[in-house]
């Protein structure tokens, strides 16, 4: 059982960049009726979300997050002895996006520095490696650096997926601190589920050719390309009722916490209905779960940091909070982690 | 569950029209959407703590014969 349990570390600081363009679901009366459209906005709760433009990357949302973490905090950037960059949107195949973003950042050549190829968990998973590094007697402060640009992946005729996504960054800051008390990881996988969230072609199986930029209309109707995202949300579905509300309890029984001390639980933005499902089945207060999904749109990985700036900012900012963290989808993988937020500096939402 | 309130509560988690599903033999195939779909996997989890699989849903057609996917030991009239 992947539990892991962690003290006297904290998390000091969090930020968050999103592009300033934005798509709204009620434009997209090309291939859906407006009904449809209106349906998706109430049930699903996106209305809007951003896209990045041709020449930004997902590291570029997140350095501008960082930038403004680093320089908001005043903190010294010979102390970030880690650089992790969660992505499945990195700037190259090859070399690892955590190499060329500790340069630009300006960070020292002792700072340790790879990626991670997580989509949902991954601000979590992300979480969960930088503490362990932070665990080490010689390490003082990590960034750890987490978003997507799904916009890029997904292809704009597949109904399936089409009016989900979102794009986002974030940068958040971990150290070490003698009076933070303990926070719990759990982490999971389920490869047996690895076609469920999905881009086939482009990489090493299936690698780039003239076949992977070939549409295909699928039964369904929905076009696609072997390069482009291909999702079943039924399945997603079920695996997370499936798995994430039981690995919620565990990890709390294996920190002794009952689930009503706990002041937020903030989900990865999946979806409103599944959210709400989730919320349900744990019988947790639907007041308690925040949503950022209606402005900005499944945001993959920069989901969780996105809710807590734009959702709770100032709640979180005012006193102690206990709160669960809890990502899943794509692998299948999921985590959730049970920590304690305090004294955290979370700057207003940038935009790019 | 009793048959009658299974349909109806079917009729008002779709958010279909009162009367849209009246018998067993009722259409249910073309009625939902892709959140419909959603909305029937989270009936048969919450109720009788059953998965129904992607796959599964294609092959539904009738009110019935997603009684019968559920298993029919779980209805009575």
């Amino acid at each position: 059982m992947a539990h892991l349990i962690y003290s006297n570390i904290r998390i000091s600081g969090i930020s968050v960049c999103v592009p300033k363009k934005i798509d709204r679901i009620a434009d997209h009366d090309d291939i859906f009726t407006e009904e449809e459209l209106s349906q998706f906005v109430k049930q699903v709760g996106v209305a809007e979300r951003r896209f990045a433009d041709g020449n930004t990357c997902t590291s570029d949302l997140c350095c501008h997050a960082a930038e403004r973490l680093l320089e908001s905090m005043d903190v010294n950037r010979d102390e970030i002895d880690l650089v992790v960059f969660v992505t499945q949107t990195p700037d190259y195949a090859i070399p690892a996006t955590s190499c060329i973003i500790q340069d630009r950042l300006k960070l020292p050549k002792a700072t340790a520095a790879f990626d991670v190829n997580l989509g949902c968990s991954g601000y979590v998973y992300g979480l969960s490696i930088v503490y362990s590094f932070l665990h080490q007697q010689s390490f003082r402060k990590a960034l750890l650096v987490v978003g997507d640009t799904p916009s890029k992946t997904v292809n704009f005729y597949d109904k399936s997926s089409c009016l989900l996504f979102g794009d986002g960054g974030s940068a958040t800051i971990v150290e070490k601190s003698a009076d933070a008390k303990e926070t719990y990881f759990s982490l999971h996988s389920d490869g047996s589920g690895y076609q469920v969230i999905i881009v086939y072609g482009g990489a090493s199986r299936n690698p780039l050719s003239e076949e992977s930029l070939i549409k295909t209309t699928y039964p369904d109707g929905n076009i696609r390309r072997p390069v482009d995202l291909t999702m079943s949300g039924p399945d997603v579905f079920n695996f997370t009722i499936r798995e994430v509300p039981k690995s919620i309890l565990n990890l709390l029984e294996f920190a002794e916490t009952p689930l009503n001390e706990v002041d937020y639980l903030i989900y990865h933005q999946a979806n409103r209905y599944i959210n709400d499902f989730l919320a349900k089945k744990l019988k947790y207060p639907k007041e308690k779960v925040p949503y950022s999904l209606n402005k900005f749109g499944n945001t993959s990985s920069a989901s969780i940091p996105l809710t807590m700036v734009t959702e709770i900012k100032d709640e979180l900012m005012s006193r102690t909070h206990k709160i669960i963290l809890s990502g899943f989808g794509v692998g299948l993988s999921w985590a959730n982690a049970l920590l304690d937020l305090e004294n955290c500096h979370i700057p207003e939402l940038l935009e790019i | 569950m009793k048959k009658q309130e299974f349909i109806e509560r079917l009729t008002d988690d779709l958010e279909l029209e009162a009367g849209a599903l009246n018998h067993e033999e009722s259409m249910l195939k073309g009625l939902f959407t892709s959140l419909g779909v959603l909305i029937i996997i989270a009936l048969c989890d919450e109720y009788f703590s059953k998965e129904i699989t992607a796959e599964n849903i294609k092959s539904i057609t009738t009110v019935k014969s997603l009684m019968e996917m559920i298993g029919m030991e779980n209805f009575h009239d």
